[in-house]
Order: structure tokens, then C-alpha cells, then sequence
């Protein structure tokens, strides 16, 4: 036999062999585990389409009275910056989906909002990325402050 | 015996292979805690690796290499690229992704003394990754072996999966770097001792933990390794620990291994942080349960179980569980194909992935 038929050969033999093999791992697997895939969303929720009123008079908004002081409300994180500045961020990391609540798994250092999941952080002004591994900045709301109500403009 | 020949000698750099080898890692890697750069008695052994063989197929003239050298005997190089489909991000879409591609080179200036350099083309995601890494390994004594330079901290064992929850959530993620040195002391074939002083910057800059500049992180760590060769059975038992500013941590891990044929390994570790900020978890435990078996010597099947919970201002509990396959189909590349089940405070989802890892 030739040595270019010997070749054609072991090629063939070759290509054979791997198709299979690979064909059928892939097959397989494939098969398999996208029948077993799925993905359930917990908690927190996505902000909503209603203005949110919050008035610090009340025990449950106090902390924002004060600069420095935040809380968690329906799907954003309100932040009070200054005595005539406040922001509204949604409380969703960008990076994996975990909750910014500062009271809970988020924290704010400064003018950074931390999350507790990766160590991603966030400008608590503009949401803008200030440290991975998240990508993407969290969208932010504005804020009306007017006497001793704040309102979060989500429309 | 072939098998043992060629597995004793080829992947022992990651204890799940050492077990089932009952090789030490720098049986085969210039690192002594091994590493994907290779000695030539480890690229040696693991060129013949894999289900389908080149030599008599048009691939042949790919593996025609007789070594890892480069233009001298004392220079050689090597190379890791990896490269997944997964679900990720914010709204876990599938996506194809290079996780390293890292070219490396060492020199050995004499017998047991090695430059050592690699620099990956991939972007750090985190802070604490490092592109470049650049070290001297030496073993002036049978006995004794030094590394310093930009080295990653000895801590606990080595996996090649950059999510096992003992590494991920500890932070010591992939390509992590510091300044530093370690002493290893091995008095008995199955002791060793380690010890080692790193610089905390690139461990702090991920934590945003501010650091002054006498501030240094030490860590160290035991590792009995015995052998029944009889019985063929290997063991494994593993402590170690890392301080620094307002953190410490420190883990167990224990194995046991059946030459050629299979693993078991338990590693815990414990994280405990009084840094203001850097997180709202003051301890997180974190376990994490893996077993092998080699179907073949290109073929290996594993599992993994993990939990790491946190407790402190919150609580959280992750699980996962991982199922799939190591296949080397062709020497120096490897396919793996995984199902992953994660449970999170905010998703539980299941999903498959793949890794193509081309490696030399």
C-alpha cells in the first residue's frame, strides 16, 4: 500500500472516530441537560412603573431624613446624599442578580454601594460601575425632595 | 502498567489527580504546587494522553514536538486557553466566553532553579487577578523548595474549575497574585510543611480593605500525604491558613484516592472578617464534597457537592452541584461537558455548560 493510501486511511479512520465520539458526547449531553435546565428568579423584585412617596416623618423612612441615610423600598435602594440631594437605584446587582439592600446584604461605604455577593460596587449618586466584577451600572431614578417628602420618579 | 506510568506523572499538579496517581506535583510541574507549566518529564508523559491518538492520522504532524523546549533545552514555554459556553450575567443568557489564555515560559538557570513567566490576554474581571505572574522556583535541597516573586498564596488545595466555592467565594479566585515567598519543608516523603509572607494589596483592592504599607498577609499549612501502595490507596489530609488586616481564614481537607481508578475529597474552609464594609458576612463556612472516577485514562467522570453559608448583619446559604465529564479527546485538548444545579438567595437554576481547554 502507498504510503498517500496509508494516510487517507488513518484520515479516514481518524475522522470517523472523532465524529463519533464528539457527535455522541455532545448528542448526549446535550440532549440531556437541556431537558433538566430551568431558572427561577427569587427575590428582590425589579422596580415598579408607581412613583414611590416616602415620608421621612415616618418611622419607617426616618433614616432619610439624614445625609447618609438609605433603605431598601420595593425594588430600589434610596439614598439620601445631602440635605437637598437624594438617589434611587434599582437594588438588583448587574452582576449576578443579588440584592443591594444596605440593610441587608449590600453596604454603603462612603459614595460607593457595595455588594455583598462578589464585591461589585457602585456610585451611590449614578449607579455607575466603580469596581467588577459587574459590568453594567444600575439604573437610576431621579428624586424629588420637597420638605420632609422624597418621591422617586418611576414613570 | 502503562497507565500508571503515564497518570503517576501527568496531572498531579491538582490533588483530585494526585490521589489517584499518588505523585507529588512537582513530579512533573516547575511550580512545586503545581501549575500548568510543565517540566519535560511532565509534558513527557502527558503527550500521549487522549481518546484519539494523532500519530497516524493528518493531526500527526501537530504532535511531531519531541519536547517543550524552546531553541535551548534549558527554555521551554507552554500554553492554557479555556474557553466556555455558560449562562451568565444579570439575565443568565448562554454565552461564549474566554475565560485565559495564558502563554508561559520558564528558564532553568541550573539544576532545581527556574525563572518562571506568564502573562494572559484575557481581561481580569477582578480586581485581585493579575495579568502577569513572574516567579523564581527554587529547590536548593532534596528536602526544600523556595518560591518568591508574584506568586498566588498557599491556601488549601488546587482545583482546575474556577467556580469550587472553597476557592470562588474565598476569594481566591484564578490568576490572584501578591508579592511574596514561601518555604516548603518536606522532612518525611509524605509531610510537608509550608510557610509563606505575601503583600495583602491585591487581596485588599478586591475587598476595598485599606492597607498601610507595613501591613503584610501570612500564610502556612501542613499536607501529610501517605501511601499504601499494597493496598493501592492514597490519603490526603490538609490544613492550612491565611491573615490578614481584620480577615482570617483557614481550612481542612482531607482525601483519599484509589490508584488509577477513583477520589474522594472533603474541603472546608472558614472565612471570618471584622472589616467595616467589606462585607455583610462576618464568618462564611463553606464545604465542599468531590468524587472521581477515571472510565478511562482520557475519560474521567466527576461530581461535586458544595454549601457556603454566611452569618453576620445577613445570612445567605449557596448550594451547588456539579455533574460532568473530563474528556481528553486529543492530547492537550480537553472538553468538558458539565451539568450545574445552583440555588442562591436570588436563583435557583440548572443549566449545562462546556469547556474547551487547549492546553501544552
Amino acid at each position: 500500500m502507498k504510503n498517500s493510501e496509508l494516510f487517507d486511511s488513518a484520515r479516514r479512520e481518524f475522522i470517523v472516530k472523532g465524529l463519533g465520539v464528539a457527535g455522541g458526547l455532545v448528542l448526549a449531553s446535550s440532549t440531556f441537560f437541556s431537558a433538566c435546565e430551568f431558572t427561577e428568579f427569587k427575590s428582590p423584585s425589579e422596580p415598579g412603573e408607581t412613583n414611590l412617596v416616602l415620608d421621612t416623618t415616618t418611622e419607617q423612612y426616618n433614616v432619610l431624613a439624614a445625609p447618609g441615610g438609605a433603605v431598601a423600598v420595593a425594588g430600589v435602594v434610596v439614598i439620601r446624599l445631602s440635605p437637598d440631594r437624594a438617589s434611587a437605584l434599582s437594588r438588583i446587582c448587574t452582576h449576578q442578580g443579588c440584592d443591594l439592600d444596605p440593610n441587608d446584604n449590600g453596604s454603603i461605604v462612603g459614595d460607593r454601594l457595595r455588594c455583598g455577593c462578589h464585591g461589585s460596587e457602585f456610585n451611590t449618586g449614578n449607579g455607575d460601575v466603580l469596581k467588577g466584577p459587574a459590568q453594567v451600572g444600575l439604573r437610576s431614578y431621579p428624586v424629588e425632595i420637597r420638605g420632609n417628602v422624597l418621591t422617586v420618579i418611576m414613570e | 502498567m502503562i497507565f500508571l506510568g503515564v497518570s503517576a506523572t501527568e496531572l498531579a499538579g491538582l490533588p483530585r489527580f494526585a490521589l489517584t496517581s499518588g505523585a507529588t506535583c512537582s513530579s512533573c510541574h516547575v511550580n512545586v504546587t503545581g501549575g500548568a507549566m510543565r517540566t519535560e518529564g511532565g509534558w513527557f508523559s502527558i503527550r500521549n494522553v487522549g481518546l484519539i491518538q494523532p500519530r497516524n492520522t493528518f493531526l500527526a504532524p501537530l504532535y511531531g514536538a519531541k519536547s517543550n523546549a524552546l531553541f535551548a533545552k534549558n527554555l521551554r514555554w507552554g500554553f492554557d486557553m479555556r474557553v466556555q459556553v455558560a449562562k451568565r450575567g444579570r439575565e443568565l443568557k448562554r454565552d461564549v466566553f474566554a475565560m485565559q489564555a495564558v502563554p508561559y515560559l520558564s528558564f532553568e538557570v541550573r539544576e532545581n532553579l527556574y525563572l518562571y513567566g506568564s502573562f494572559n490576554f484575557v481581561e481580569p474581571l477582578f480586581p485581585s487577578q493579575q495579568r502577569f505572574t513572574a516567579a523564581v522556583f527554587y529547590r536548593p535541597l532534596e528536602k526544600v523548595a523556595f518560591k518568591a516573586g508574584f506568586i498566588q498564596p498557599k491556601f488549601g488545595i488546587r482545583y482546575d474549575d474556577h467556580t469550587v466555592f472553597t476557592r470562588q467565594q474565598a476569594q481566591l479566585r484564578p490568576m490572584y497574585q501578591e508579592l511574596g515567598m514561601e518555604l516548603y519543608v518536606s522532612p518525611r516523603d509524605w509531610l510537608t510543611i509550608t510557610g509563606g509572607v505575601y503583600s495583602p494589596e491585591h487581596r485588599a483592592a478586591e475587598s476595598n480593605v485599606p492597607i498601610n504599607e507595613s501591613s503584610v498577609m501570612i500564610g502556612g499549612g501542613v499536607d501529610f500525604r501517605p501511601m499504601d501502595w499494597e493496598k493501592g490507596l492514597s490519603y490526603l489530609l490538609s490544613g492550612s491558613f491565611l491573615l490578614q488586616d481584620g480577615q482570617t481564614m483557614y481550612g481542612v481537607q482531607a482525601g483519599i484516592g484509589l490508584i488509577d481508578e477513583a477520589s474522594f475529597i472533603v474541603d472546608y474552609v472558614r472565612w471570618e472578617n471584622d472589616v467595616e464594609g467589606l462585607s455583610p458576612l462576618s464568618r462564611s463556612d463553606i464545604l465542599s464534597v468531590s468524587v472521581s472516577y477515571q472510565l478511562l485514562e482520557s475519560l474521567v467522570l466527576e461530581m461535586r457537592a458544595e454549601q457556603a453559608t454566611g452569618k453576620g448583619r445577613s445570612e445567605r446559604r449557596e448550594r451547588q452541584l456539579v455533574l460532568g465529564f473530563q474528556v481528553f479527546v486529543l492530547p492537550f485538548v480537553e472538553l468538558r461537558p458539565e451539568y450545574r444545579w445552583r440555588d442562591t438567595p436570588e436563583v435557583q437554576m440548572a443549566q449545562y455548560t462546556a469547556q474547551l481547554h487547549i492546553f501544552y
